[in-house]
């Protein structure tokens, strides 16, 4: 057991007012709703960066977004969005380093390809020689209760899978993100992809 | 390109080339043998269900007619039921007692779908979440069974309720083909489908203060007795929908009298509930090219201020329905157009709210009709004689006859390209599923890969012929790979409740899967023949999975047991990898020409740079006689008098036959492939060769059924290989494609494409562009993997260093 505590935890509530009424305008798709996002994540190591690509349902990214801002938000219209989504990924998708140091997420930049697929492209610098981060993807754990979250962290051939849904494995996880030191062929297939 | 040498070794006893290196697989290993057949997994058949996955002689279901009143309390959002079910015995056994579903038992505070509901997420909540949490807490939506009695109330029957089902004690057993009538009343309290989400419910609207219902799951229903699992027992726990049986149906629903209701089956009553310019707009629609308001928006503007108190009674009738669901509201704008499919006429209605327009108008009804057409073709002719879509609260789900779907425009009318394809997607498959599972009546609280997959594959198929370029998001291989190859995965052949995610293990895979198995394994023709077959067999009947798989083979002739076992049975990814290449030259033995070729190799080799350095050293030998013997100018490779006579004599004793085959002046390439995600799948190979000409070889499957993991395949020609790709056409979901081409090109990730190519996209910019001129918002850039594939194919990196002159039989081996 974790928390074996019974001091009161507080509820923060977030999105009020008007956008009590976004949600309003999503739908749940067809008739098994599910909220998925799948992250396509690397290490860069000539650069000592994580590169982060989501998939995100653009529905869910605008009912969050809405209730952020307390206002509707349209992926393709509004010109700040950009910056309402950097904001988003940094409250709910976080990379720490093992001094527990938060890596803010750099925005690179995003793309609709359709009505139900978005992906939006960040990436997090890291400390030379960082050999293993902290990750935890909570995007839309507010608005889905079977929301499942899945990053598959890529290098060489080397592949390693998280998921995070909320109230059955929430919590944040360590990746190892430099290869094992038998993985010389990945470390090739790295410097050829740098 | 060169290299070498098999020796082409002549003998009396034959020829022997000496070409494949290695054997085949790994002595001793013990390895998974993906085609092994599934037949000691599958159910062995019955008289009931043959091997080919047809009905046997014997089959039989059950059947189950409903007469039912129903009344909606527009005031308090209650319902109030009364039925009375005729149920036929047609299997061969005895029955002491019926189970029935209530569904609506699900919403009771303590469900078991309530209670293994895990928390959600406290450290982030919203108030429309929390409102929502608090709302379900508090919300009874069970069901008061008020009376359960034999036919009209003659006398009691005793019931035991458990949970989501209910078991009736028979007075006497139910004997193998006969019937028993029997009632039951009911009432509970509508669930407002906005906070508290299901399949039915209502929706209120603060404005004009009125309500839209969608009822379904709303009468109790009876549980499903199969040869294959007697009782279906499986509780209703929110996901696996349902099992049914088939029936007909008369049901009488009492609502305010200014309301519009639509229901499963044809309406009875037309006089008593519709004015008579409704009746006659009804029969001018039947015959009209397009929709026709049978209710206009100033009507249902009208009835929206309107607040009757009487009420009016609408009769519906369906016959061969394993369902029944219907919607009502003041608000109502409906449109029809009627259709012949095939030889029966149909009539295509849409309900919806002022809030719809203009979408609901322009492309719900069409939508329809376009729908019963496609799904007609690849199935069998729609057989009953309506199909409504109706948009209110609940984003998309299906009944016979009738569905009910979602997305709505903004408030000002104006809709982004997303609410529109939203829209015109949900449509095709909510009325698709009239074919599966609502007459092809599969088990969904069992399987839901059944009709929720085979459904996805035939709306995209409907979505491929709605307009070009259609933005589907399930359907292309290339768009499950990422799925596919993440580790947290259940096989689809997984119980509805414990699939992982969903919309991928339900829908997207298995429609790809079909999609592969359509274009790639069998093609269209075999695979539509099957396909179609599958429907007609179990056209109003009850498959299982095993039916399915075994009809697609027996109809198709071809031995898919492979692709089953990978696609369905196992979450293995399809990852194939281009291990190598290597070239063989036949070895002509003439001294003279094998001689000048190895020396000029020699000549090739790399020289030491202190070798270099020393060339023009003065030389001892050279300065002073008598120094220099034999050696000094023997040269191995010299061809010698001895060397022609023995080439000479071994040609002498070659037959005309082995003449020719020694001066074949073929190459022999050997390509390696590596199954490194273990799906077996079939073998595409793009060749380009030097002088620019190209050809494809198209390998089944059967070719790993030795090695799944490693096989060696011999491409010969007179041309010289410049490039190979694996799956050129990205048809088969490889996850990886960095590995899937010669010489090898580094990969880059989906990141790097977007980093290098900027943003946005000049596709995006487009497609704004355009959109601008359409007013209608929204962006869409369709072809993201089109886009990779290209920049991925766009630049190849260098062979490896030092690969070139070694003089050895592989040539140049890509590391990949």
């Amino acid at each position: 057991m974790k928390h074996c505590t019974r001091r009161r935890r507080f509820l923060r509530l977030t999105g009020g007012g008007t956008a009590m009424t976004v949600g309003m305008a999503v739908w749940p798709a067809l008739a098994h709703p599910f909220h998925v996002t799948f992250t396509e994540m690397e290490h860069n190591i000539a650069r000592s960066t994580l590169e982060a690509a989501i998939r995100v349902a653009p529905g869910d990214l605008e009912e969050a977004l809405g209730r952020r801002v307390g206002r509707r938000v349209n992926l393709d219209r509004d010109t700040g969005a950009d910056t309402f989504v950097r904001d988003y990924l940094r409250q709910v998708f976080l990379i720490k380093t093992r001094s527990g140091a938060p890596v803010p997420a750099i925005w690179i930049g995003k793309q609709v390809v359709s009505h139900q697929i978005a992906w939006l492209y960040v990436e997090f610098p890291l400390p030379a020689k960082a050999r293993e981060v902290w990750v935890r993807n909570h995007a839309f754990f507010a608005i889905a209760s079977r929301q499942v979250n899945t990053i598959v962290f890529k290098q060489g051939v080397r592949k390693k899978t998280l998921t995070f849904s909320p109230g059955v494995d929430q919590d944040g996880k360590w990746l190892q993100i430099t290869p094992p030191k038998t993985g010389g062929v990945g470390s090739q297939r790295q410097q050829l992809a740098t | 390109m060169y290299a070498f040498s098999a020796m082409l070794v002549s003998s009396r006893l034959g020829l022997a080339l000496a070409l494949a290196p290695g054997p085949v697989g790994v002595p001793g290993e013990t390895r998974r043998d993906p085609f092994r057949q599934l037949e000691e997994t599958w159910p062995t058949p019955t008289s009931t269900r043959t091997a080919s996955g047809a009905p046997g002689h014997a089959y039989w279901q059950q059947k189950a007619d409903y007469d039912i009143e129903v009344e909606l309390d527009d005031v308090k959002q209650r319902l109030r039921g009364r039925e009375t079910i005729d149920y036929t015995n047609r299997s061969p056994d005895e029955l002491r007692y019926l189970w029935l579903q209530l569904d609506a038992n699900i919403f009771a505070p303590n469900s078991d779908a309530a209670l293994t509901a895990p928390a959600p997420d406290f450290e982030r909540v919203s108030y429309r979440r929390l409102g929502a949490v608090l709302a379900r807490a508090r919300f009874d939506g069970g069901v008061n069974i008020t009376a359960v009695t034999t036919k009209r109330g003659r006398s009691k029957l005793k019931y035991t309720i458990v949970k989501t089902m209910m078991r009736i004690d028979l007075p006497k057993p139910l004997r193998s083909g006969k019937s028993i009538k029997f009632s039951i009343e009911w009432d509970y309290a509508i669930n407002d489908a906005r906070k508290i989400r299901g399949r039915t419910g209502y929706e209120y609207f603060e404005k004009d203060e009125n309500h839209i219902y969608e009822m379904a799951q709303w009468f109790p229903r009876m549980v499903a007795y199969t040869d294959v699992n007697g009782w279906q027992h499986k509780q209703f726990l929110g996901s696996g929908e349902f099992t049914l049986e088939l029936g007909d149906y008369e049901v009488r629903i009492t609502v305010p009298s200014d309301h519009i209701v639509a229901a499963t089956g044809t309406l009875r009553n037309p006089r008593n509930v519709l004015t008579k310019p409704q009746r006659d707009r009804l029969s001018r629609a039947r015959k009209a090219g397009k929709p026709l308001f049978i209710v206009t928006p100033e009507e249902a503007l009208k009835n929206e201020s309107s607040r009757s108190k009487g009420t009016k009674t609408w009769i519906f009738g369906a016959k061969n329905v394993r369902d029944f669901a219907w919607a009502s509201s003041r608000k109502f704008i409906w449109d029809a157009q009627g259709h012949h499919v095939g030889g029966a006429q149909v009539l295509a209605m849409s309900f919806y709210p002022k809030e719809g327009q203009p979408l609901w108008h322009r492309y719900s009804t069409r939508a329809i009709i376009h729908t019963l057409n496609v799904y007609s073709r690849y199935t069998f002719e729609y057989p009953y004689p309506v199909a409504i879509s109706v948009n209110g609260p609940i984003g998309g789900m299906e009944y016979p006859m009738i569905c009910f779907n979602g997305p709505r425009p903004e408030e000002d009318g104006t809709y982004s390209k997303r609410t529109k394809y939203g829209l015109i997607s949900v449509i095709i498959h909510e009325v698709g599923h009239n074919y599966f599972p609502m007459i092809v009546n599969s088990d969904e609280r069992q399987w839901t890969w059944m009709d929720e997959g085979l459904n996805t594959f035939l709306q995209y198929l409907s979505e491929a012929e709605w307009e070009r370029d259609y933005p589907s998001r399930r359907g292309e291989p290339r768009a499950i790979t990422g799925y596919m190859s993440s580790e947290r995965q259940v096989p689809i052949m997984t119980n509805s409740e414990s699939l992982l995610q969903f919309g991928n293990n339900a829908y997207a895979k298995p429609a790809t899967a079909l999609n592969v198995l359509r274009e790639t394994v069998l093609g269209r023709r075999l695979f539509d023949y099957a396909f179609k077959e599958y429907a007609r067999r179990w056209k109003f009947r009850r498959p299982m999975p095993s039916d399915f798989f075994r009809t697609m083979e027996d109809a198709s002739g071809v031995d898919l047991d492979w692709f089953w076992r990978g696609w369905f049975y196992t979450t293995d990814h399809t990852d194939l990898a281009i291990d190598g290449l290597r070239l063989y030259t036949i070895d002509d033995q003439d001294p003279d020409h094998e001689n000048a070729i190895l020396k000029a190799e020699r000549d090739e080799e790399p020289q030491s740079r202190a070798r270099k350095n020393n060339r023009d050293l003065p030389r001892w030998v050279e300065q002073h006689e008598g120094l220099k013997d034999f050696y000094n100018d023997y040269d191995s490779l010299d061809v010698t008098v001895k060397d022609r006579k023995r080439y000479q004599k071994m040609l002498g004793e070659l037959d005309a036959d082995e003449k020719k085959l020694l001066a074949q002046k073929h190459n022999f390439y050997v390509v390696d492939i590596q199954n490194v995600g273990g799906l077996v799948m079939p073998v595409i190979l793009a060749i380009k060769y030097t002088d620019g000409s190209r050809e494809e070889i198209r390998i089944p499957a059967e070719i790993w059924r030795r090695d799944s993991r490693h096989v060696s395949k011999l491409i010969l020609t007179d041309k010289t290989i410049d490039t190979l790709v694996l799956d050129p056409h990205l048809e088969t979901a490889d996850t990886d494609l960095g590995n899937n081409f010669y010489p090898p090109r580094p990969s880059e990730s989906r990141f790097k494409l977007f980093k290098r190519g900027g943003h946005p996209n000049p596709m995006q910019d487009a497609n704004k562009a355009k959109e601008k001129v359409g007013s209608t918002g929204g962006t869409g850039e369709k072809k993201q993997g089109g886009r990779a594939a290209k920049q991925e194919g766009a630049k190849a990196a260098a062979v490896p260093a030092g690969a070139s002159r070694v003089k050895a039989k592989v040539k140049a081996k890509g590391s990949i």
